[in-house]
């Protein structure tokens, strides 16, 4: 296998881990599950006479897949309502046997805890195994020598595992910055029910050495953002797995870099941040300056303002000089205002503060990064304030 | 004997009963004596009708019916061989040096298509049948030299053949016949019969239900007939000759296969091409004798410049690296299922009180059961 920053060592410790670790499933007919008054207490149903145990959201992921109100379901266990909700739950089981004769259901139990986690469709079941991701994502490694594997994440509570692999190659963009290189890859997500793939990116902020994740997600863990590659496995017969395993291999040929992402990098670089959202960055970063001392929290503060959004005294200091209050500004009002700094700059900003050892201590610097995800974003949602500001002189 | 007169067709009528049944009239039915008298006299454009009043006329005259001579026929005596010992044709093998080869067989590696047998080839109009079967006799003729190869073509004229050649000029080496020019003959079973037995290692017939048409067209033949004599004669052909038969049979619009279950059945390949759901084209063998392992296997293909078929390689194999993913994940996805039952639905072992192990009584099948009904 190729290099990776997992070793094969322990690559295959952690299929072997997480193989033990899968859920196992079966599909019963609906019919077949039964309810009685002391389910909700016992957390345990019966599967053609058989009692088995089940986790404490359980039933009100029956409720919904019954088209129960979860709410309601909720207030009945609550208020010890369980002959009526039993009653409910029973009456609308036959309903949907009735109305659905093949009416089936796929149960996932965790092996470890030995009850039932979750429930759904089995149509809807659209998940390899983990041995079986473990070997694609193999067949991957091998097939792109570029790739390597940055992370295996694993939680034993839900059974979620995403293997994140790595594209080697840096990526530089017009406009970011002749010192600033990207490195892209992808997710491969294991879920209870879905195989997924989405992509991430990381900056490499050459020009001190330091290599900063955006985190996971397009940028700063932000999954509205529209240039974001996801796509799921359809099922797990050879055209599915083809179909996915090909997806895989376009965005390898992409460089893994999302459709839309230049685009939305050229925005960000050209486009002037507007006075509400320099000081929307500035204030969440300043709110989150940690010190005992109320001297040096306002120093700290001030260098916040000073040092990473400079623009925002400067154009303070122009609208004074053309005779407005800015206090007086209302934050539509703002977002009319141009400043120096570009939308790239001020995420720039609040990813640097958010990643590395400023000096000034934060108390929450993921949230910084996201918010950074945020407004990079803005531009391929709504749009920044001034993106247009141009149209304003035709 | 009978008397020669009346028109040309009566004198010709009048004269097989001479010849075929020294002037008498077999006891029989009327059709099957005209049956016979069309086999044996191909040439003659005589109906039912007119063979039927000439009939009436001989007995008329006082002709008698007479029953026919039992055939003298020596009792066939069942000869057990062992397998060792009996005597084969040379089945040869024959390469195109494609991707192709390893589906026609996969008892020698790399494939290649094996003398002695019959292939059926179907796919809906368009799809690239001969296309594709032109240019794997075109791949042989380049691979084999010496290799005797024959397409028979039952539906192009030279005006067909002529744009086809222009479109793909590999085929030009192809040895063709044209059966075309032999339908205004009335012989063209005689012709069909010298093609198949002739000196040839791999034969194209293009296509096979075009030519059961022109036999029943030509020959007054029936379906039936028709259908037996040609898978007959195909399957004999390669039985003694060893030649490789390649025939095309058409599809419905509708994806059904057209032709009798005899002929699946009877014969040693049954390949598909088609179309996928993106308009792909692709080759799968539905069946083969010599090559199991092919069997199901999409190999996608297209045309080059020179109108030469290129298998897509990568993905074929790309298709068996999915297939092997599929398979074991089917095997994987079953043990998950077999592992909730064993937590959940198999009989529990429990200590009682008098510490005495019983067996909690089995649930499991109720399960089962409802799910088998269903299934």
């Amino acid at each position: 296998m190729a290099k990776r920053e997992i070793n094969e060592e322990r690559f295959n410790q952690m299929r072997e881990m997480l193989a033990s670790a899968e859920c196992a499933t079966k599909t019963v007919p609906l019919a077949s599950i039964q309810l009685d008054e002391n389910s909700f207490n016992r957390n345990e149903i019966q599967i053609g006479g058989a009692p088995v145990k089940v986790s404490n959201g359980f039933f009100q992921k029956l409720a919904t897949t019954l088209k129960v109100s979860r709410s309601l379901t909720n207030e009945m266990i609550k208020n010890e309502d369980g002959k009526i909700a039993v009653s409910l739950m029973n009456g609308l089981k036959d309903y949907r046997q009735s109305r659905d004769a093949g009416g089936e259901i796929l149960l996932i139990a965790n092996p470890n805890s030995r009850e039932v986690i979750d429930l759904c469709d089995p149509k809807r079941f659209r998940r390899m195994t983990n041995e079986s991701v473990f070997d694609v994502t193999s067949n991957i490694i091998n097939d792109n020598p570029n790739l390597s594997i940055e992370t295996i994440d694993f939680d034993p509570r839900n059974g979620k595992a995403v293997i994140n692999l790595l594209n080697a190659e840096e990526v530089g963009f017009p406009g970011a910055g002749k010192d600033e290189f990207f490195k892209f890859g992808f997710s491969i997500v294991q879920t209870n029910k879905d195989t997924y793939v989405e992509t991430y990116n990381q900056r490499l902020v050459c020009s001190n050495g330091l290599r900063v994740s955006l985190g996971q997600g397009a940028i700063g863990g932000n999954r509205d953002i529209q240039f974001e590659e996801r796509f799921r496995l359809n099922g797990t017969g050879a055209e599915d797995i083809r179909i996915f395993l090909n997806r895989i291999n376009e965005m390898n040929k992409a460089g893994f870099i999302p459709g839309g992402f230049q685009s939305a990098l050229n925005n960000a670089v050209n486009t002037k941040a507007s006075l509400f959202e320099i000081e929307e960055a500035m204030l969440i970063a300043q709110r989150m300056v940690r010190d005992d001392d109320p001297t040096m929290k306002k120093a700290y503060i001030d260098t916040v303002a000073r040092q990473y959004f400079h623009s925002h005294a400067d154009t303070m200091a122009r609208i004074v000089k053309k005779g407005q209050d800015p206090m007086r500004l209302n934050d539509k009002q703002k977002g009319f205002i141009r400043t120096g700094m570009s939308i790239w700059d001020v995420v720039n900003s609040m990813t640097f503060l958010g990643s590395n050892d400023s000096g000034i201590p934060l108390s929450n610097k993921h949230e910084l990064k996201e918010s950074a995800g945020r407004l990079f974003g803005k531009g391929t949602k709504d749009g920044y304030d001034l993106q247009f500001a141009q149209y304003a002189q035709l | 004997m009978i008397e020669i007169t009346g028109g040309k067709k009566e004198q010709t009528v009048r004269e097989w009963f001479n010849a075929a049944h020294h002037g008498t009239v077999p006891k029989g039915k009327v059709l099957d004596l005209y049956e016979v008298f069309c086999f044996a006299r191909p040439e003659e454009d005589i109906s039912y009708g007119l063979f039927n009043g000439v009939l009436k006329k001989i007995l008329a005259e006082g002709h008698s019916v007479v029953s026919a001579a039992p055939a003298v026929t020596e009792k066939v005596v069942a000869t057990v061989v062992r397998v060792e010992d009996m005597v084969f044709p040379n089945f040869k093998l024959f390469r195109t040096g494609k991707q192709i080869d390893e589906l026609f067989s996969d008892h020698e590696e790399g494939g290649g298509i094996y003398g002695g047998t019959v292939n059926i080839v179907i796919g809906e109009s368009g799809v690239g049948k001969s296309t594709v079967l032109l240019d794997t006799l075109a791949a042989i003729t380049d691979e084999n030299p010496d290799a005797r190869v024959l397409y028979v073509s039952s539906e192009m004229t030279r005006n067909d053949i002529l744009f086809y050649y222009k479109k793909t000029p590999s085929i030009g080496k192809v040895p063709t016949l044209l059966l075309m020019d032999y339908v205004n003959t009335g012989q063209m079973d005689s012709v069909l019969e010298q093609a198949f037995n002739g000196d040839y290692d791999i034969i194209l017939l293009d296509s096979y239900q075009d030519v059961i048409v022109k036999l029943k067209e030509v020959l007054n033949w029936k379906s039936t007939k028709a259908e037996s004599w040609l898978t007959g004669m195909m399957i004999e052909s390669a039985e003694k000759t060893g030649c490789a038969i390649l025939a095309i049979q058409h599809m419905t619009k509708g994806g059904t296969y057209v032709g009798s279950t005899y002929l699946k059945h009877a014969t040693q390949a049954m390949i598909e091409i088609r179309f996928d759901l993106s308009g792909h084209r692709y080759v799968e063998f539905l069946k083969n004798r010599r090559g199991g392992s092919g069997v199901g296997k999409r190999l996608y293909y297209k045309l080059d410049d020179t109108g030469s078929v290129v298998y897509d390689t990568d993905r074929f194999k790309e298709t068996e690296e999915i297939s092997k993913i599929e398979n074991t994940e089917h095997i994987r996805q079953h043990d998950l299922t077999k592992r909730f039952e064993d937590i959940f639905l198999k009989p529990k072992s429990v200590v009682t009180e008098d510490s005495v192990v019983v067996e909690v009584e089995e649930v499991v099948d109720f399960v089962e059961l409802e799910r088998g009904t269903e299934e």
